[in-house]
């Protein structure tokens, strides 16, 4: 099949799925929605070929790291146990039918691994502020005074009034407008990538 | 039983009319190519490459983890992040610095491989791509996508790091992890939640649907410039019907009002 081709046909499938979700959200076809769920079970399908894809990928990678020593290679050896720990007893105890090792490990190991991740944020946050909230400009300036109004807004304890008022008018107007703004254009690129990728104009896959 | 499901009438006229205005946009620039105003983002770029190839260190790019699928709300984002990725790797390939693009989303991996390999093929520096090294599939999970992400930056330790497409928290992590590094930054998404987020780390910004005017900027192809002028116009006539209904509400219009809930 000549490249050209492959192309049309990949132009063709994305243009006919994609007109049959738009016609399923919009209108009442009796057999639509079976056609519908037909299509995004296929995805869960394709995305589930795709772990598997990027799983190798990720063993191959740390494999060639092990094999050739590299730096901190016993980590990405650790990471190779863990992977074929979890697979392990993934398929000898499935979660579903209440495998009792492998929702330990769950629970308990990669559980406490995220939660740490997620508790660095914090420090980022403070980190981040005290780089940004410099009185540079008037961009700047207003930013640190709209910040610090918001921490004030935050605090336990009220230390004046105006702060929640202000606070409060900052977050319930203020923001909600730049953000329904934002949002507007953001729907409106969406439009216009669905339209493009209809019509096979979106590059990289199809070229 | 209508054929039209309640409340999604409006919705359907507006969808219809902004395709239409989209659609007539790219046609008209075919004949004449509208205007284009300076995006600094997209300015920066060439700097930033040009910045890893003095420093002899790579340039990082992530298209941030979004749901950490590419079938959920985030993916045009994701796309489009990865639209960007094209023209990064042209300029990596012409200058001969290492890119390196992390990647939280499986079904993103055989993408971002073709349009690299594309990339690199089209400034005729296929021999020099190692794929195993430069696109890397690291987490489906948000945090171990980012503890990833984190030793790709300590290890490379990049000298720019450009995350476009559907960034959310890790946008600070990364962003701070990079500046102490000492790399020069664009970030920006569809994420509203992350755009303060962006803005505090990153050197330069991208809002919202600048994400998407990127292929435009690199391109300079009638047909992507186009769905510009088109996202415009129907910008603009977005404000129009928000400041009809506006006024609508105010002036007791019910009936205005019911007709954009239909």
């Amino acid at each position: 099949m000549s490249s050209w081709v492959r192309r049309q046909v990949s132009v063709g499938i994305i243009f006919v799925v994609t007109l049959i979700l738009l016609i399923n959200y919009y209108f009442e076809i009796p057999s639509l929605p079976l056609v519908e769920r037909g299509i995004t079970d296929s995805t869960v399908i394709l995305a589930s070929f795709a772990i598997i894809a990027g799983t190798i990928a990720i063993i191959l990678f740390n494999m060639k790291g092990i094999v050739r020593r590299t730096a901190e290679w016993q980590y990405k050896a650790l990471q190779m146990a863990a992977i074929i720990i979890f697979v392990i007893f993934g398929y000898v105890q499935t979660p579903l039918a209440g495998g009792p090792v492998f929702n330990w490990l769950f629970q308990y190991a990669e559980q406490p691994l995220v939660g740490i991740m997620y508790g660095l944020t914090g420090f980022f946050i403070v980190s981040a502020c005290f780089r940004a909230f410099r009185a540079r400009s008037i961009d700047s300036t207003l930013l640190l005074i709209s910040g610090l109004i918001i921490l004030f807004l935050n605090m336990p304890w009220t230390i004046w009034p105006g702060f929640t008022t202000a606070g409060r008018w900052i977050i319930d107007v203020e923001s909600v407008g730049a953000i329904r703004g934002v949002v507007i254009g953001i729907t409106i690129g969406y439009i216009a990538m669905t339209i493009k990728t209809m019509m096979g104009r979106v590059r990289g896959i199809l070229d | 039983m209508p054929l039209i499901i309640a409340g999604r009438g409006a919705q359907l006229v507006v969808l219809i009319v902004f395709s239409i205005i989209i659609i007539y946009a790219m046609w008209a620039a075919k004949k004449k190519l509208p205007f284009l105003r300076k995006l600094p983002a997209f300015d920066a770029m060439d700097e930033i490459v040009g910045r890893c190839a003095e420093m002899g260190k790579p340039l990082h790019f992530t298209p941030g983890f979004g749901a950490g699928s590419v079938y959920a709300n985030e993916g045009p984002g994701l796309v489009a992040g990865l639209e960007s990725l094209g023209y990064l790797g042209r300029l990596a390939a012409r200058t001969g610095v290492p890119l390196i693009v992390s990647l939280g989303q499986a079904e993103l991996c055989p993408y971002a491989e073709e349009i690299v390999r594309n990339a690199y093929t089209a400034e005729g520096k296929l021999d020099r791509l190692d794929l195993a090294y430069t696109v890397r599939f690291v987490s489906p999970i948000q945090y171990g996508y980012v503890a990833g992400v984190f030793d790709t930056l300590g290890t490379e330790k990049p000298a720019g790091n450009i995350m476009l497409g559907a960034t959310l928290g890790e946008a600070l992590l990364f962003g701070e992890t990079a500046f102490r590094y000492g790399a020069m930054q664009i970030s920006g998404g569809i994420h509203y939640t992350a755009l303060p987020l962006n803005a505090i780390t990153s050197d330069y910004l991208v809002i919202g649907d600048e994400l998407f005017a990127i292929e435009a900027f690199v391109s300079k192809n009638p047909l992507q410039v186009g769905t510009l002028r088109g996202n415009d116009i129907s910008r603009i006539l977005s404000i129009a019907l928000i400041i009809l209904a506006v006024v609508a509400a105010n002036a007791g219009l019910s009936w205005l009002v019911r007709l954009f809930s239909q």
